[in-house]
């Protein structure tokens, strides 16, 4: 975001999450608790327009249904995240009223 | 013609086999090079296997010594994973610090051992807070023909799998014992060539490679370990393919690396 802000050309933004299992549950952003106690962790990053994951990493142990299941909750979150980065830079640098302060 | 020239063009060449669903060596996008297990390599180590995928060779040794547990975790034995790429194994590996690629091969090894529990640590415990044996698993890569991170976690796992605590020797009990091995964890590495996506990739592939993921894969058929390596990207469906390639591969190894062999 702030390589955006800084107006450096991107390719795209770069939202990033980590998905998790807590107590047989798969669970999106752990907080600290979860994370030290959870049964595993998988961080990711996408890049939005090309739908593909730049980082994934995983530890602990899922079987390939939760994995399937933690993947796709994943990238649902990281393209939450997305849109709240674009409405951001948005709101940025949307032009005030005329005669207005930037 | 230098190096870097020859690399692209061999780079180009194995993108447009790969399109066709081709490698250089002829093998299917699905296909393991020649995998080769002989264990107890070594026989002034505590446990050793000597392993093969194709050309590449890695061999990993074990060596157990009574130490202190960590404050943190007072009742379990200490585990350390370590991985030296010796430059004879490759024209890319310089003497010195641990390069990048050493650390990752560690890390990646590492962490599938843990996650899947392969030893049980307590049972490395002698006295809880004050003595617990420490475990060294140690992975000398010896030729560097690609896919380091398959061939040393095969090196750890089988090495692992015949130990011997050797509690006389360290008057830590009457007799020496087998080490336990509960859980099998084998690790999968693909790379991504254009619109395919290959297994077990050679030296040439992966510097050609769109990005190069690790799956690694228990007994219980559980997924314990995944990283995304090298520059580029996957897909959430490609992640999921790779997936249920990499216990498929995962079964046939995890029967070599309790027995060794070939196949």
């Amino acid at each position: 975001m702030a390589l955006a802000d800084a107006g450096i050309p991107m390719v795209d933004l770069l939202p990033a999450v980590a998905v998790g299992k807590v107590a047989g549950k798969i669970a999106l952003d752990l907080k600290k608790e979860e994370d030290n106690f959870g049964e595993a962790d998988l961080p990711m990053a996408l890049v939005p327009q090309s739908g593909r994951l730049v980082l994934l990493q995983m530890e602990g142990h899922m079987t390939e249904e939760e994995l399937s299941q933690a993947l796709d909750l994943g990238v649902q979150g990281c393209r939450e995240i997305y849109e709240k980065m674009k409405q951001a830079l948005r709101e940025r640098y949307a032009i005030g009223p005329v005669g207005g302060s930037a | 013609m230098s190096e870097e020239v020859s690399a692209e063009i061999l780079t180009t060449h194995i993108l447009d086999l790969a399109a066709e669903g081709k490698r250089l060596d002829g093998r299917g996008p699905d296909e393991y090079r020649r995998v080769s297990i002989e264990p107890g390599f070594v026989a002034t180590a505590d446990g050793s296997a000597l392993v093969r995928i194709g050309d590449t060779a890695v061999l990993g040794g074990i060596k157990l010594e009574p130490g202190k547990p960590f404050p943190d975790t007072p009742n379990a034995g200490v585990l350390t994973t370590n991985a030296e790429l010796i430059p004879l194994s490759s024209p890319t590996f310089e003497p010195g610090p641990p390069q990048p690629g050493a650390i990752e091969v560690s890390r990646v090894v590492d962490r599938a051992i843990r996650a899947a529990e392969t030893i049980d640590l307590t049972r490395l415990c002698v006295t809880p807070g004050e003595k617990s044996w420490v475990c060294y698993v140690d992975l000398h890569v010896l030729d560097h023909s690609g896919n380091l991170i398959d061939t040393a976690a095969l090196a750890a796992v089988s090495a692992l799998a015949h130990t011997t605590v050797p509690a006389k020797r360290f008057e830590v009990g009457e007799a020496d014992y087998p080490l336990e091995v509960v859980h099998y964890p084998v690790e999968c590495t693909f790379v991504r060539l254009g619109d395919t996506i290959m297994v077990d990739p050679t030296f040439d592939e992966e510097r050609a490679a769109q990005g190069r993921l690790t799956v690694a894969t228990d007994e219980m058929r559980r997924v314990v370990a995944m990283q995304k390596g090298l520059v580029g990207a996957f897909s959430p469906d490609d992640v999921k393919d790779v997936v249920r390639r990499a216990f498929r591969h995962g079964d046939r190894h995890r029967a070599l690396a309790k027995g060794g062999g070939s196949e």
